[in-house]
């Protein structure tokens, strides 16, 4: 089977060689069975991906320690969850599901579009089968997960225990989701700059690609957050971890571009500044991937290190050169159509956002790069500590969070300082007097004072948009309340699922303020049977066990936590050792609530079983995982389609129009 | 390797190669790889939707109150001059085309205009039969004609 798997990804190989070049040489001659005979090629590819990932799938369920990846990440003492897991948990199993991801998506988008875009799809099909060839060159090359060992092992070694936790075991397919999403709107950028049709309508194909990507890759970083938060143990879910970084950066930028895309295609300007979001957040995208797998830089996430740096960084100096070349070929063509029509309108306060975004981005490259350029320039590594980035990144980030309250209350085009102050009166008002009632309830934090204003102002602006909406339904067509609402939001769900993200970045906002201005971090050394007081919580410690599992022995700790007298609950955090790697890790015990978390780990112990831990009052944390729902059910609406699609833009025959006509009318 | 191993993976080979050459072979579609449509209509037909949903925001925004009666009334002349410029040029590369413009631009304005309308009584009625309804009636009970919009 892992014959057939090694075998498969030879054949993909080819078959992507093929279908990058067939589908060039089709462009070119203007052959179209070329084309079509590339697309096959492109499925094809996808078929060889997904016979390999069985194998590879069947060699860890069979426990094939032939295989050295199979050896290396799992064990027969784990189980099969975890088993199933490991695929990704390695170096080339990681790299077989990111390739596989690629393999489909371009199999989905070039069948999306088997009858659209003809024109752009041969440099669609080239651009993705030129990616998907990198991850193969490497897979084939360099990492070969079917590589086998000279001698079969008995057991193998298992899987990282800081990896055996089920957020790890979504968090990365998700992650790829994201940043292997971001493949298709470039390839449909290059497609567009290739064949020089540079119209709107490209940029409409791959709005839902971006969309969905973007979703997957938000969901990521948030699952990441939580791992680290759960299983790290420093108490903290971010840490402007080189590897956080990676997956943010390209985030910035998506979250940019399908802002200013809005722009594209209402008013034909921006042009050139969205070509060069979407390339910026591919090439950002592979210098993540970069980051986490060449081992350049130290991480939490240094799971993976081997020798693939240069082929990523050939690839991204490649692929940026062709499409800056490209870019720079089509200027003339890439002229806006149209010019701002005033400085206060929502295209401005967008151009606005985008600087904010785009300004992060650059912050957080900044910070992450520094440590190697410093390297390479005067040959000493200084590492960028979170105050940077903090200090930096939380203006921004909360001038960022008052234009998400401004924009929506902005016409399109114009706005008058009479309209301003109508708009703006019932939302700062708010603000001002909840934020005033907070001060006097002893919130004397400044920024944290700040942060929550300008989230109480972006609340009241979006339950303004909506409340006016529903009622300006209401007026046009009757119904009662719910009913217009329904309708509003069904008539244009790009824009209230839009607003719906930003109610979602507003409770992460305050998540994340909460958390880090009223953060208590304490360190108690007890004896079995003593008490302590960390915030409003007394903790006492009951006894420590001692229990063995299969793959580990761990030394649990019980915790009665009260407040007010009143019990609460009991914790057990855990000290354990992994037998296979011989590695200590350490177990957090959390209680979670609306208001705060106690999070405790064990530091250490005894034999006399005295104890120290480390005790974290972290206050509205699940705000964030809240927020984070809420974007997804946000862009869940977003991206939902059009129950009757827009009017063609294609000719559209007379019947088609007295059918919507007829619809229209009996509707 | 074992001779099963080799037999799917020739089995594997040689579907490949007979699905991806297929095509080639076949020459089904070998018609010239040309542009499809005409390129300035389709700009045209682009400039024109893009208009409408422009003329389709502002209305939403003059109904919530974001931007002042004078702005409204100046911007959206402005629209439907540049509208109608669109829809002259669209009629000089194709009549039988502006013709479907228009009754598309028709329909859009009766869909603007589906909402039930009132009569001197105050009371709603058809927009179909003008028969008086009842309130919150969703069809009518004269003719059938549905009277709430979902969308």
């Amino acid at each position: 089977m892992s014959d057939i798997g090694g075998t498969a990804l030879m054949f993909a190989f080819c078959a992507a060689i093929y279908a990058g070049v067939i589908a060039l040489l089709g462009a070119h001659l203007r052959r179209q069975e070329m084309v079509r005979s590339a697309e096959r090629a492109t499925y094809g590819v996808f078929g060889l991906v997904t016979i390999a990932m069985v194998a590879m799938l069947y060699a860890l369920l069979t426990h094939d320690f032939r295989l050295q990846y199979v050896a290396s990440v799992s064990s027969r003492a784990m189980p099969t969850f975890y088993v199933i897991a490991a695929l990704w948990g390695g170096q080339e199993g990681s790299m077989l599901l990111w390739l596989w991801l690629l393999a489909m998506y371009s199999a989905l988008a070039v069948m999306q579009n088997r009858h659209r875009h003809r024109e752009l799809m041969p440099y669609v099909i080239a651009t993705l089968m030129t990616t998907t060839l990198l991850f193969l060159t490497m897979l084939v090359i360099a990492e070969n997960p079917f590589r086998q060992l000279p001698h079969v092992p008995r057991d193998g070694q298992g899987l990282n225990p800081l990896l055996q936790n089920p957020l790890m075991v979504i968090h990365p397919p998700n992650l790829y989701l994201g940043f292997v999403g971001f493949a298709v709107p470039f390839a449909f950028a290059i497609g567009a700059l290739a064949s020089g049709r540079l119209d709107t309508q490209w940029i409409r194909s791959i709005r839902r690609w971006t969309l969905i990507a973007w979703l997957f890759l938000s969901v990521g970083v948030l699952l990441g957050g939580q791992w680290a938060y759960v299983e790290l143990g420093w108490g903290g879910y971010w840490a402007w971890d080189p590897v956080e970084n990676a997956s943010f950066m390209p985030w910035l930028t998506a979250t940019a571009f399908l802002h200013s895309v809005m722009i594209q295609e209402k008013k034909g300007m921006l042009k050139v500044w969205n070509m060069v979001l979407v390339i910026l957040t591919y090439a950002l995208s592979i210098f993540g991937t970069f980051l986490t797998r060449s081992g350049v830089i130290s991480s939490v996430h240094a799971f993976a290190k081997s020798s693939l740096g240069p082929y990523f960084l050939l690839y991204l100096a490649g692929t940026l050169i062709i499409a800056v070349t490209l870019l720079v070929k089509r200027l003339p063509q890439l002229r806006s159509d149209h010019r701002l029509e005033s400085v206060v309108s929502r295209e401005s306060s967008f151009l606005f956002n985008n600087l904010f975004l785009v300004g992060i981005m650059f912050a957080v490259w900044w910070g992450t790069m520094f440590p190697i350029i410093s390297e390479a320039v005067r040959g000493v590594k200084i590492s960028v500590a979170a105050p940077f980035f903090n200090q930096v990144n939380i203006p921004l980030g909360l001038g960022l969070l008052f234009l998400s309250g401004v924009c929506p209350l902005i016409a399109w085009r114009k706005a008058s300082a009479r309209n301003l102050r109508r708009n703006f009166l019932y939302p700062f008002t708010l603000s001002f007097v909840i934020t005033a009632v907070l001060y006097t309830l002893g919130i004397r934090h400044v920024v944290a004072l700040i942060s929550f204003a300008i989230c109480l102002f972006v609340c009241g602006t979006i339950v303004l948009e909506f409340y006016r909406g529903t009622r300006a339904r209401r007026a046009a067509s009757g119904g009662t309340v719910g009913q217009a609402f329904v309708s509003l939001v069904r008539r244009n769900r790009r824009r209230y699922g839009g607003y719906i993200v930003h109610f979602g970045v507003v409770l992460i906002f305050v998540g994340i303020t909460g958390s880090s201005a009223y953060q208590i971090e304490q360190n108690v050394v007890l004896h079995p049977g003593e008490r302590a007081l960390v915030g409003a919580f007394t903790m006492q410690y009951d006894h420590l066990t001692r229990v063995v599992e299969s793959t580990h022995e761990a030394f649990i700790a019980q915790l009665t936590i009260s407040r007010h007298g009143k019990y609460l609950t009991t914790l057990y955090p855990e000290k354990r050792l992994y037998f296979a790697q011989n590695q200590p890790t350490t177990e957090v015990a959390l209680r979670t609530s609306l208001f705060e978390d106690l999070y405790v780990i064990m530091a250490g112990f005894e034999p006399s079983k005295t104890a120290t831990f480390k005790v974290f009052v972290n206050p509205l944390v699940l705000w964030i995982w809240m927020g984070g729902l809420v974007m997804v059910l946000g862009t869940g609406i977003a991206i939902w389609p059009e129950r009757r699609p827009h009017v063609p833009a294609h000719q559209p025959t007379t019947r088609q129009v007295e059918m919507s006509a007829t619809q229209g009318t009996s509707l | 390797m074992t001779a099963i191993d080799v037999a799917i993976i020739a089995l594997i080979a040689m579907s490949l190669v007979v699905y991806v050459g297929e095509p080639l072979v076949r020459r089904v579609s070998s018609k010239p790889h040309g542009r499809e449509g005409d390129d300035a209509t389709e700009g045209l037909l682009l400039q024109k939707e893009m208009l409408y949903v422009a003329i389709r925001d502002l209305d939403f925004d003059f109904q919530t109150g974001k931007v002042d009666q004078k702005d409204y009334a100046e911007l959206r002349q402005q629209l439907e001059r540049q509208a109608v410029q669109i829809l002259r040029q669209l009629d000089a590369v194709d009549p039988l085309l502006a013709f479907d413009n228009e009754v598309e631009h028709q329909v859009l304005i009766l869909r603007q205009r589906r909402a039930p309308t009132a009569n001197d009584t105050g009371r709603e009625m058809c927009a179909s039969c003008r028969t008086s309804l009842e309130p919150g009636a969703n069809f009518c009970p004269s003719c059938g004609q549905a009277l709430r919009l979902s969308c």
